[in-house]
């Protein structure tokens, strides 16, 4: 886990045989970020579905090219195989959250990763996740606004957009965390906010 | 073990090649420098190596060709196919050269001489029906080293026959100088330590030349004592290892067929390794019960073992048995083929202790060549950064070739080439699969448009997506345009269009783009 997401996370890290959900304004964006550790230190991450994410962006959130596929499932149905074929044998799965699972596929693969330890992140690109599967750890991106762009000169730098974490156990209480994401080397950081009584604070629980 | 080897030579080849005639005065220049002459042009002082000026100033009326092996290639297989009636196991060395070991045709003829006289009359004639007579020669001697030497004499000689006696390839090799060896630098060193001839050579002790030379040294000193053990015939025919297997009756269920495939498998498997060989690309032949055929072939860097060999039936059959409806075969499997495509002298295959490939990497591979079994190859793509101004021309998705991870150098490399007026940092996360319509709107709701001197027509306010109802979503920033003019100079790909940068209130960042006057989103920052 990268250092300003290890915040924002219970456990200061992903947990294998997990399941994580990402939704809202810059889902694409964080969970590139959350992948980049794991992959930096040897892991696989597949992407199935998603066939919009430019792989131009994966390798700017520093996720090693070599260790990085993309799976298309098409409307052959059988993404419920692939993920069975892949669980286990890589460590992070990116799932993209418009390919539907039903309950009884959900029950089998959420056992399936948790008896084989990997790390399924499910994401919905702009939108909110509705999905069947049991989840560990939610988080949604909101709030969204862009640095560096004035009427007609700069260009695009930074975002600043204020993350929401719900989950089970010890993620159980909702916290807040507002991330540049991307900060300016396109990679993340912690964003520092003013509150009205001048107090700055980055995470509030 | 020395090969007794017939080797035929025709020095002259890439010009015979031209089909120019035997009395022209012709060579072949390449990189400033004549790499073959005619005989004619030999009598007029044209020699290999001279430089193109040189050699005109000798002969006003040399004709220069340009080299083209394809060429040399393609008519020398006519010439292969004459030697083929002496043997099948004819290797071609390169265009003009071609060897074969003489052990069975040489009894059959009736020895070395009468099988190499024969040879060499029979390429005299097809060559002398077009007017090259005394363009080749054939030489018979212990390895390929020595009988390509012999060749080059007979060339000259009557009959273009020449025999070095078996044990004596020492003793002939000894007068040549030492830059027959190949190798110019050594000449150049031996040269200078006094020792011109092979024989010379030769005479230094096998520790000695080690000590300084090394592993290469001591292989060209082998060569120079006669002692020449490369292989002359490369290749068993791989169609001996084909192995089939029929179904009865035939199976309907994946488990059934990767039954029968796993005893064929370790079959394959195991005859390869008698031969001491691994097989690196499989061709995988399913037929069913009403006719219909799938093949697939798979490529392995490595080294196929007898599970991989089965894994990979397995997962053709799971992917064409319970695909698609429309792909699922009517009948069931009633014959399965295993054709080893590729083979390579099996090395065993190792983990990298530091970096490299790991385990991880090998049950990656193993799960992402599963899912091209069940999905089709395209289905898997990996990144390879190609180099562009655009988000989805830096990196774009290529084909996960070879299965059990390895794949082809220069995936991942970076191209660091500046390309001015790329879209800059950080680049979008999505790249709409399907073209996306949008409208680019001013304050007073008329639609934006670009100049040719790439200009806006007015400031952007608002966008609005074709599909959606209603109104649209103000823009808090923008920036452009970007001009982008590309491969003006190819009229199939040439690109010319202009991008904007655009922030909306709602939170969302675009790129948008114009290209002969309308809108779309390019990429999406999310």
């Amino acid at each position: 886990m990268v250092e300003p997401l290890a915040q924002l996370v219970p456990d200061g890290g992903l947990i294998r045989g997990s399941t994580v959900t990402i939704g809202g304004v810059g889902a694409t964006s964080l969970a590139l970020q959350l992948s980049t550790a794991a992959s930096q230190s040897g892991s696989w991450v597949v992407v199935v579905g998603l066939n919009d994410l430019a792989p131009a962006a994966v390798l700017e959130a520093n996720l090693d090219a070599e260790r990085i596929a993309f799976i298309d499932p098409g409307n052959s149905g059988r993404h419920v195989d692939v993920l069975a074929a892949l669980i286990g044998a890589v460590d992070v799965i990116v799932l993209d959250a418009r390919l539907s699972l039903r309950p009884s596929d959900s029950r089998r693969l959420a056992s399936r990763l948790r008896e084989r330890g990997s790390i399924l992140i499910v994401v919905s690109p702009g939108g909110a996740v509705n999905s069947s599967l049991s989840v560990d750890l939610s988080l949604t991106v909101g709030d969204a606004q862009w640095e560096g762009l004035g009427r007609g000169h700069g260009h695009l730098r930074s975002r600043h957009v204020r993350v929401g974490v719900n989950g089970r156990g010890r993620a159980s209480r909702t916290a807040r965390c507002e991330l540049l994401l991307p900060a300016i080397d396109a990679q993340v950081a912690i964003a520092e906010s003013e509150r009205e009584d001048g107090t700055v604070v980055a995470f509030s629980r | 073990m020395n090969v007794r080897t017939l080797v035929v030579l025709c020095p002259d080849w890439p010009v015979i090649a031209t089909a120019a005639s035997a009395d022209e005065a012709v060579a072949v220049i390449a990189a400033n420098r004549v790499t073959a002459t005619s005989p004619a042009a030999r009598a007029e002082g044209v020699e290999v190596g001279l430089r193109r000026r040189d050699a005109q100033r000798r002969c006003p009326g040399l004709h220069i060709v340009d080299p083209d092996p394809d060429r040399d290639a393609r008519v020398f297989a006519s010439i292969a196919a004459l030697v083929d009636q002496f043997t099948p196991r004819v290797e071609l060395s390169s265009p003009g050269s071609l060897a074969f070991p003489t052990l069975g045709p040489s009894r059959y003829f009736g020895g070395d001489e009468p099988l190499a006289k024969l040879v060499a009359s029979e390429i005299d004639d097809a060559l002398g029906s077009s007017g090259w007579f005394d363009a080749v020669g054939v030489g018979v001697a212990d390895g390929i080293f020595a009988a390509t030497r012999a060749a080059e004499l007979a060339v000259a000689r009557p009959g273009h026959v020449s025999v070095i006696p078996s044990g004596e390839s020492a003793t002939f090799l000894s007068p040549f100088p030492v830059s027959v060896l190949g190798r110019p630098e050594l000449a150049d060193v031996l040269c200078r330590l006094g020792l011109r001839r092979i024989g010379d050579f030769a005479a230094l002790n096998v520790d000695d030349v080690v000590a300084r030379f090394g592993i290469e040294g001591r292989f060209l000193h082998r060569l120079a004592r006669g002692i020449d053990d490369r292989p002359s015939s490369v290749g068993l025919p791989s169609r001996s290892f084909d192995i089939e297997s029929v179904i009865d009756p035939p199976a309907e269920r994946v488990d059934i067929a990767a039954f029968a495939a796993r005893s064929i498998a370790d079959d394959l498997h195991d005859r390869l390794c008698a031969e001491g060989l691994a097989c690196t690309r499989l061709l995988v032949v399913i037929e069913t019960d009403v006719g219909e055929r799938l093949e697939r072939v798979w490529r392995h860097e490595g080294a196929l073992s007898s599970t991989g060999i089965v894994d990979r039936v397995r997962w053709q059959l799971d992917g064409w048995l319970n695909g698609p409806s429309a792909q699922r075969p009517s009948g069931g499997v009633s014959r399965l083929l295993l054709v080893p495509d590729e083979v390579m002298p099996a090395r065993g295959r190792q983990h990298g202790f530091w970096g490299g490939e790991t385990e991880a990497d090998e049950r990656a591979g193993r799960a992402l060549a599963r899912v091209q079994g069940m999905l089709g190859v395209a289905a898997v793509t990996v990144p390879e950064r190609r180099g562009g101004r655009g988000p989805a021309d830096v990196v774009v998705r290529a084909p996960f070739v070879g299965v059990d991870g390895d794949d082809g150098p220069g995936r991942g490399v970076a191209l660091d080439a500046p390309w001015p007026g790329r879209v800059p940092s950080p680049l979008p996360t999505l790249l709409p699969t399907e073209p996306l319509p949008i409208q680019v709107l001013d304050a007073r709701g008329a639609s934006v448009w670009v100049s040719g001197r790439g200009t806006l027509s007015a400031e952007p306010s608002m966008v609005r997506f074709d599909d959606a109802v209603g109104g649209g979503v103000s823009i808090l920033g923008w920036a452009g345009p970007w001009p982008c003019d590309e491969r003006w100079w190819d009229q199939l790909t040439h690109r010319r269009r202009a991008r904007l940068q655009l922030a909306l209130s709602d939170g969302r960042a675009l790129l948008v783009q114009i290209e002969q006057g309308s809108w779309s989103v390019e990429a999406i920052y999310d």
